[in-house]
């Protein structure tokens, strides 16, 4: 069901997310209203971006939904930071355990999928 | 019983420095603001918006850490700090590794040496208060797993010498010293033994603070800061009006080197190190001991181990924070120290970077190192009247002619723990 974002809530999205890769504000404002979840690898994609070393920012860009993320210069502390922040966009919990077991861009994409599909349904 | 000397100790020199302080960010902008007695410290409005009755600090120029996230910090363009590096930073460490980007590059130490077994990190910092803060606030609010897991790493006092072995790879010792304001002079002090005791060749010396509302709003609690709003009449060290001192942080780094090994490799050598001496007052938590029992007797056995006799020390760089009861304290200890008819001349470089707490150790080494090189007697800002108790000291409140050979720096720290150590000009051979 679609909800409404107050003022507040938006600017406090904007702010947040500014630093990830152009339209990814935009896309999470619009994720929150219309619950429509195709929009969450292209989130994904921005929270990515923003993380990852200027150099890989290109790959990113270009990354399947195949690519292991650790092709992308990733660690596990940049993979959890990306997470903190994917939670904060999505207004969802990831349990550790869930994350243990993704490996590609396209595993964290339908986690997170399902997750929020859930948590906003159950809503 | 004559103090016990080590055989053959090695000898230990200064092969690099690096400064992020409030009178300038390198080394060319400290050896001006120090020459030409240029202030760093200002007028803070944050300390007004937080209704508290102090007005100054010795504020870092050219960083900002407007909020927690460290993608929105802005710090000189001349470095770039790898995001993952910055994740588990607080200021101080920013600071920091400026800092040590200065001092590696001054000392031209390629990365297999700084990255060595014998090579070392001496550090001090109180951490980040600041992040401290915000974090556990927003642990309260979101539960810890919805937070930043370096957190920790990066507000707890360790923070400086941690980021540091992993930046620089630092394979040698590495450890962090917790002495309030005297930390970072009791890291100078292992770092010089533990080269001479032939444990390590190199040890960096660091020490590093925040400089923001949440490292100086404590110190209001205490009564011990300058309630003056004028960087031209306060802090005053030695003088009569002196209420108190100012806040700074920023970040000093020294190359501590084994001259055998700076001779192999043939970088210009700034000065030795020559002794160093520790005690404590055993009096009270906060208060110096009135006649600066633990500092006199800090700088006796720094005079003794540099094998040197009282009348060769010709500067001291007073731990001098511009405090009724600190100063006099210090005063009366050097009087007691150092009895020929003309003594070393004294001065407080605090008066214009105000007091880098636990950094205040290493900046000052490092001024001392700067003074003997350069050739100039530091000054001590802000004296219109001199305190009358003080005056058969030769406090030095304008400039003179003097090129210091044999440099002392003090430094005392909360529970009454004092420091002192002994630098010397450095003549080729």
């Amino acid at each position: 069901m679609p909800a409404e974002l107050t003022a507040e809530e938006i600017e406090k999205l904007k702010h947040d997310f500014r630093r990830c890769r152009e339209g990814t504000p935009e896309a999470i404002i619009n994720l929150r209203r219309s619950q429509d979840s195709s929009l969450i690898p292209e989130i994904l994609r921005g929270i990515v971006w923003r993380y990852v070393r200027p150099e890989a920012r290109e790959q990113v860009e270009q990354a399947s939904f195949d690519a292991p993320l650790s092709s992308l210069g990733m660690d596990s502390l940049m993979m959890l930071e990306v997470v903190l922040d994917v939670q904060d966009a999505l207004d969802i919990t990831v349990e550790d355990e869930e994350l243990r077991k993704v490996k590609t861009f396209g595993d964290v994409s339908e986690l997170l999928r399902q997750r929020f599909t859930a948590v906003h349904k159950a809503a | 019983m004559p103090p016990q000397t080590l055989q053959n100790p090695r000898r230990v020199v200064v092969t690099g420095l690096g400064f992020i302080t409030s009178i300038g960010n390198n080394r060319e902008q400290v050896l001006t603001s120090l020459r030409e007695l240029r202030s760093g410290i200002e007028y803070y409005p944050e300390l007004e918006r937080s209704r508290v009755p102090v007005r100054l600090a010795g504020l870092v120029k050219g960083f900002s850490f407007p909020e927690l996230r460290s993608d929105e910090w802005t710090y000189p363009a001349t470095y770039n700090i790898p995001r993952e590096y910055l994740r588990s930073m607080g200021p101080n460490a920013v600071y920091g590794y400026c800092a040590m980007q200065q001092a590696i590059k001054e000392a031209q130490l390629p990365p297999e040496l700084v990255s060595h077994p014998r090579t070392g990190v001496m550090c001090a910092s109180a951490g980040s208060p600041w992040l401290s803060y915000e974090h556990m606030e927003m642990m309260l609010e979101k539960g810890p797993q919805r937070c930043n897991p370096m957190a920790m790493v990066a507000s707890i006092s360790g923070t400086l010498n941690m980021n540091f072995v992993a930046c620089f790879g630092i394979k040698g010792h590495s450890l962090g010293f917790s002495s309030a304001c005297a930390s970072s002079a009791h890291a100078l002090g292992e770092a010089f033994d533990r080269i001479r005791l032939n444990r390590q060749d190199i040890v960096f010396v660091a020490g590093a603070e925040d400089c923001n509302l949440f490292s100086i709003l404590p110190f209001v609690g205490t009564r011990a800061l300058t309630l003056q709003s004028d960087p031209a009449v306060s802090p005053c060290a030695f003088d009569k009006k002196r209420d108190g001192f100012v806040v700074t942080g920023g970040a000093a780094v020294l190359v501590l080197e084994e001259l055998e090994h700076a001779r192999r490799r043939g970088v210009p050598i700034q000065s030795e190190v020559i002794g160093w001496g520790e005690a404590s007052d055993g009096y009270s938590i906060m208060a110096p001991d009135p006649e600066g029992d633990g500092l006199g007797r800090a700088m006796e056995a720094a005079i003794n181990e540099a094998g040197i006799s009282p009348g060769e020390v010709d500067y001291i760089n007073a731990h001098g924070t511009s405090t009724p009861l600190g100063d006099a304290a210090e005063i009366r200890a050097i009087k007691r120290v150092f009895t020929d008819d003309k003594g070393p001349y004294v001065s407080s470089t605090k008066s214009i970077t105000g007091h880098g707490l636990s950094l205040a150790g290493a900046m000052e080494a490092g001024f001392c190192s700067l003074a003997l090189q350069e050739r100039f007697t530091p000054v001590s800002a802000n004296i219109t009247e001199l305190d009358p108790e003080f005056a058969s000291v030769s406090i030095v409140s304008a400039p003179i002619k003097h090129e210091p050979r044999v440099a002392m720096t003090n430094s005392s720290g909360f529970g009454g723990t004092n420091v002192s150590a002994i630098l010397r000009h450095w003549d080729e051979g």
